[in-house]
């Protein structure tokens, strides 16, 4: 920003508040910057123009023709009324010919309590519909399209969606066909939607026309608090909000927080759904030890006595780390298990996709399943180790003295990626292993230790483009799972004793991370809500 | 009298001549002579005499032609287009078709004359897709002017090369409109597009576009012949030139006729169209195609047709379409008819146009069937003045002027209609 | 539901047609209405394998000609038979009489408007105005205006026409 060439910009009065705005801005968006809420539908930040809901008309320069402020540049000098009786009643007579042919059947609408239609109707205070019910087009109701159920006769026909699969997805799968009040939103075949990233169109629909199944009555919306946090599903990192249920503590849906530099206001639906495994029946909830095939309960006192044991000898011990950890989890392990003695060091990562900065698909996803590969990198040089890759592992396991593998943070139900680590050692090492889920392969461990999800710890992450990021904690933790730092700080002490500091990520980050990455300190703050790009790697 | 005097002067001058749509005919008569001479002039002065002539756009809005030219960029370095807008679809026009069968080779030249004007190398013929006789007409004529070196490259030994393509539309009204033609001569639906930016800068993919229509682009070989001053005695100050109008409805001898403008309307319907049929008495005319408020017998008896005096009386001269409604016609029928027309047309996209066109086509069905209530008459003003400049395109004004238009002069007609409705 | 057809394909020569279409504009989906134009003559209407088709030829999402398709009036997506009669309802022709018009031939071919007969030889449609107001009201057959002053009496000659001499082009009934 500090970058940016200078720009002159221009003076705008809006409501008689006056803006200075770069001359490339519309009334809309300096609108925006100075406070002031204009009605909208179709407009989208993230979208191209359409200017079709016509709720944004305002007066411009007292022109006898309203403007629609989305679509109208800003001129220098120009005095804009956004809410003169004249622009109101056209946002007024927009409004209530958006409700003519609308089902307004609220009390079982999903959108309810964030519906645009619903919050700008009782702004206006349009009580009373001059339409009759009889009256109305009909068109179909509530029909599957995968993961998103469509509802035409609920649809404005703002055009947000089919922008969407057009400009976004580039996939044209949602249309609208037929004109005028005939028009519906339909995917074109009548099939399922056919892309990655179908959870946005229920974002981004402002009526109750696009809901996702996954969310669809599970909770009204109202109850749900949220917490800004980062996807940890690809290297891409998009910022998300995580609603809870503040009674339950139940994490309900995962949206996508809109950063320009990162995900625009886009998740893919893996990031959006995939949360479900941090409740799913193949999570571990508390620490098993596994011996003749046999699964015997256990508790974190047991494991880490064991470990505390193991580390008298510490030249036949591999500590493996997945680059799902946060930075502050990786150094702490690192720092930790260094002052015991341990020698050896594996980078847990997806190796054949570790290079690749850019997403596979041309739009959000990143092949590199792990968030924090590039996190890991920037900080080699502070923890000053050496990390073997898995061909380094091997060779480690062909001198013929390592006797225990432990590996840290690994996530998800699905980490075939690193697999083949696990595949590197042979019969006589044996392996623990911290994760937050219960997967085939892993039957070949000592130990199962329960892994905090990212949805249960804070820190930070650098994800493929080189954004310092910050993940928040929005739920508690599962059942007996627990962070890196509370194994690490459990390790140490050989025993399940006292509880590991409270945010002890933040003073790591602190006084160990920021300067170094940032060349700066007290930036934890600051890492909310959009990250800090760093500069790159040398 | 003056008026019949310059009657088919200029457009339809030619029109009875025998196979005039073959180019040879054409010729015969002098045709293509206006295009040479354009060829030999540079184009800013072909610019400066279509301005001098005062010729305003034949399309509807009436736009200054050679004004509109002026606006186009030359140094985008991106091609330049032409197109001709011949979706005429106006309900009550038919001016087009005339010169589409029977003058093919006008059109033609006139887009010789406007693609040499604003420096457009490719050209095409937008036709609605109803008019497949026309289209045959055209593509032949057409094919004639890529033989005779009219067309194609190195036009008349100048070095200009043009080419133009015929495009069918296929059945909406709204690609009449000049960005939803844009729009579907792309391939898309037939949707107006955001202005800004404007065609002349960006339209069809992006690049400077004139949009013209068949009569305007007709006119060019005249005044390029006589001269733009020549064609400015024609007319009145503000409405230079002769125009053709479509008379239809009730009258003896419908069909087109060229008129100075400025003529008394009553010339056009009286003494061409031959009067009422039957003798009937006249209750309404609608001056300019379906979108434009009507005048009532008091106003025609006065006005004449020329855009200043329809703006008086609060209409407009549009497309040319006048047409004659009697005595014994049902205004409330005419104009749910013309509701139904607007609500089966709009393209969609405005929610203003989108819904309140169909709701004015409801509340004016309910009226006419007899089961209207009190509140209609204030909620079809209400509607309408909802749709008015508040949408992408003109297509919601088009709708709800006529219903205002009816509303003001002829409100008896449609309170009556609710009373007979009470007394039941 | 499930279409059932022949594999939908242009002969070599129209394929040929669609290349000249094709090259003629700045861009193959510009070629859009000339092809689906050339689809509807060809298959008579424009079903979900015809439009697939066109979509592939033009490289076009399928989508987007789904869309266009139901836009404009003139692209039929069912079968609408051999003769599709279309009559103007618009303000002219319906103060010059277009409702009986219809009626004589919603008499004469035994279905309403918008239907089409059992035989696929008919359907009825009423349509926009089609720019002839001067010969109000006005009837059009397929592509052709119909051009002799129409009246009821003329419309029930005009369909005995077409059903009696069965094969034979428009033009030849309505010369």
């Amino acid at each position: 920003m500090s970058t940016d060439v200078a720009v002159k910009k221009v003076s705008v009065t809006i409501d008689d508040k006056k803006v200075e705005v770069t001359p490339d801005k519309t009334v809309f968006q300096a609108a925006v910057e100075a406070g002031i809420f204009v009605p909208h539908y179709c407009y989208h930040p993230d979208l191209s123009i359409a200017g079709v809901c016509r709720m944004c008309l305002v007066e411009v320069d007292n022109a006898p023709k309203l403007q629609i402020s989305c679509n109208t540049p800003v001129r220098d000098g120009m005095v804009v009324r956004t809410s003169s009786d004249k622009a109101r009643q056209a946002q007024k007579g927009s409004l209530e010919l958006h409700l003519i042919n609308h089902p307004v059947d609220c009390p079982i609408c999903d959108k309810a309590g964030e519906c645009k239609l619903q919050d700008f109707y009782r702004e206006f205070g349009l009580y009373k519909s001059r339409v009759e019910l009889e009256d109305k087009v009909h068109k179909p109701k509530a029909k599957d399209i995968g993961t998103i159920v469509l509802d035409a006769e609920r649809c404005i026909l703002c055009t947000r969606c089919t922008r969407f699969t057009h400009e976004v997805t580039h996939t044209d799968e949602l249309v609208i066909v037929n004109r005028g009040n005939r028009s519906e939103l339909k995917t074109y075949d009548d099939g399922p939607l056919r892309n990655d990233y179908t959870g946005n169109l229920a974002d981004i629909c402002p009526v109750g026309a696009l809901t996702a199944r996954d969310f669809r009555f599970q909770q009204r919306v109202w109850f749900l608090e949220k917490k800004n946090s980062v996807c940890t599903m690809c290297a891409r990192g998009c910022n998300t909000t995580v609603s809870v249920n503040p009674k339950t503590k139940k994490l309900y849906r995962v949206e996508p927080r809109r950063n320009p530099e990162v995900n625009k206001s886009w998740i893919c639906d893996t990031g959006r759904w995939r949360y479900h495994y941090v409740y799913g029946e193949s999570r571990l909830r508390t620490p098993e030890k596994i011996s003749d095939g046999r699964v015997l309960e256990s508790t974190w006192h047991q494991a880490f006595g064991e470990m505390k044991r193991a580390l008298e000898d510490p030249s036949g011990i591999v500590i493996g780390l997945s680059t799902q950890l946060t930075n502050e989890e990786i150094l702490e392990l690192v720092l930790s298990f260094k002052e015991s003695g341990v020698k050896h060091f594996v980078r847990i990562v997806d190796e054949q996709v570790i290079e690749e900065r850019s997403p596979w698909d041309g739009v959000l996803k990143h092949r590199d399943h792990t968030p924090n590969a590039e996190g890991f990198a920037r900080m080699f040089s502070m923890m000053n180790t050496k990390f073997l890759d898995c061909a380094g592992l091997a060779a480690l396991v062909g001198e013929g003295n390592l006797r225990h593998a432990w590996f840290f943070g690994l996530e998800g139900e699905d980490v075939s990626w690193a697999s083949r680590f696990v595949e590197a050692l042979p019969e006589g090492v044996s392996l623990t292993l911290h994760a937050t889920s219960r997967l085939p392969i892993w039957e070949r461990a000592q130990w199962l230790l329960p892994a905090a999800s990212a949805f249960e710890k804070s820190g930070t992450m650098v994800n493929a483009l080189g954004r310092l990021q910050r993940l928040q904690a929005a739920i508690p933790r599962v059942s007996l799972a627990r962070d890196g730092h509370a194994v690490a700080f459990g390790v140490q002490r050989g025993a399940d004793r006292d509880a590991a500091p409270e945010a002890r990520h933040v003073d790591l980050f602190e006084k160990l991370i920021a300067a170094p990455l940032l060349g700066r300190e007290q930036v934890w703050k600051k890492l909310d809500p959009m990250g800090v790009a760093l500069k790159e790697r040398s | 009298m003056p008026a019949l005097a310059k009657e088919k002067q200029i457009l339809l001058r030619h029109i009875d001549t025998p196979n005039l749509s073959q180019i040879s005919v054409y010729e015969e008569v002098g045709g293509y002579q206006a295009a040479k001479k354009a060829y030999g002039m540079e184009p800013a002065n072909i610019i400066e005499d279509v301005k001098a002539s005062g010729l305003r756009g034949r399309g509807g809005a009436g736009f200054p032609t050679g004004m509109k030219w002026g606006f186009v960029p030359q140094n985008t370095g991106k091609p330049i287009y032409l197109l001709c807008n011949a979706d005429e679809s106006e309900p009550g026009c038919f001016k087009d078709r005339v010169i589409i069968e029977k003058n093919p080779h006008a059109i033609i030249e006139g887009i010789l004359i406007a693609a040499r004007a604003i420096n457009s190398h490719k050209s095409y013929i937008y036709i609605r897709g109803e008019y497949a006789k026309g289209a045959r007409i055209l593509q032949m004529a057409i094919d004639e002017a890529y033989q005779r070196g009219f067309l194609g490259k190195n036009i008349l030994g100048t070095g200009f090369d043009l080419d133009l393509v015929l495009h069918r539309g296929a059945g909406a009204y709204i690609c009449g409109e000049e960005t939803g033609l844009i729009s579907s001569l792309e391939g898309k639906k037939g949707q107006p597009k955001l202005k800004p930016p404007f065609p002349a800068v960006s339209g069809y993919l992006g690049c400077p576009t004139v949009v013209n229509n068949v009569e305007t682009l007709s006119t060019l070989p005249w005044i390029l012949a006589h001269g733009g001053k020549t064609y400015a005695t024609y007319g009145t100050e503000k409405s230079a030139g002769t125009r053709l109008f479509c008379l239809s409805g009730w009258v003896n001898k419908p069909g087109v006729y060229e008129l100075e403008l400025g003529t008394p309307l009553r010339v056009l319907i009286d003494e061409l169209g031959g009067g009422l049929k039957d003798g009937a008495t006249l209750k309404a005319v609608i001056p300019g195609g379906s979108s434009t408020p009507p005048l009532t017998p008091a106003e025609v008896a006065e006005a004449t047709l020329d855009f200043e005096c329809m703006a008086k009386y609060g209409s407009f001269l549009g497309a040319g379409g006048v047409i004659v409604i009697p005595e014994h016609v049902s205004l409330l029928k005419i104009l749910e008819t013309i509701s139904e027309f607007y609500w089966d047309e709009s393209c969609g996209q405005c929610t203003p146009c989108r819904e309140g066109t169909g709701w004015l086509f409801r509340i004016l069905k309910h009226l006419h069937e007899g089961r209207g209530t009190s509140t209609d008459i204030e909620d079809l003003k209400k509607t309408a003045g909802n749709m008015m400049g508040t949408t992408i395109c003109a297509l919601a004004d088009a709708a709800a002027m006529p219903v205002l238009g009816f509303l003001k002069k002829f409100p008896d007609e449609f309170y009556a209609a609710l009373r007979e409705r009470e007394g039941q | 539901m499930t279409e059932v057809s022949s594999p939908v394909h242009f002969s070599e020569q129209m394929l040929e047609t669609v290349d000249r279409l094709i090259a003629k504009y700045e861009k193959p989906e510009c070629a859009l209405l000339p092809i689906l134009h050339l689809a509807q003559d060809q298959f008579g209407h424009l079903s979900p394998p015809v439009l697939n088709y066109v979509a592939s030829l033009l490289k076009m999402p399928p989508g987007k000609v789904f869309d266009v398709v139901s836009f404009y009036t003139m692209f039929k997506t069912r079968d609408m038979g051999k003769w599709c009669l279309q009559i103007c309802h618009n303000v002219t022709c319906t103060m010059m009489g277009a409702e009986r018009l219809v009626h004589a031939a919603v008499e004469s071919l035994g279905v309403g408007v918008n239907g089409v007969t059992e035989d696929k030889q008919f359907s009825l449609v009423t349509v926009e105005c089609l720019g002839s107001c001067d010969k109000a009201p006005v009837m059009q057959v397929n592509n052709e205006f119909v051009e002799r002053a129409l009246d009821a009496e003329k419309v029930k000659n005009l369909i005995k026409d077409l059903r009696e001499k069965g094969q034979t082009t428009f033009e030849e009934v309505t010369r």
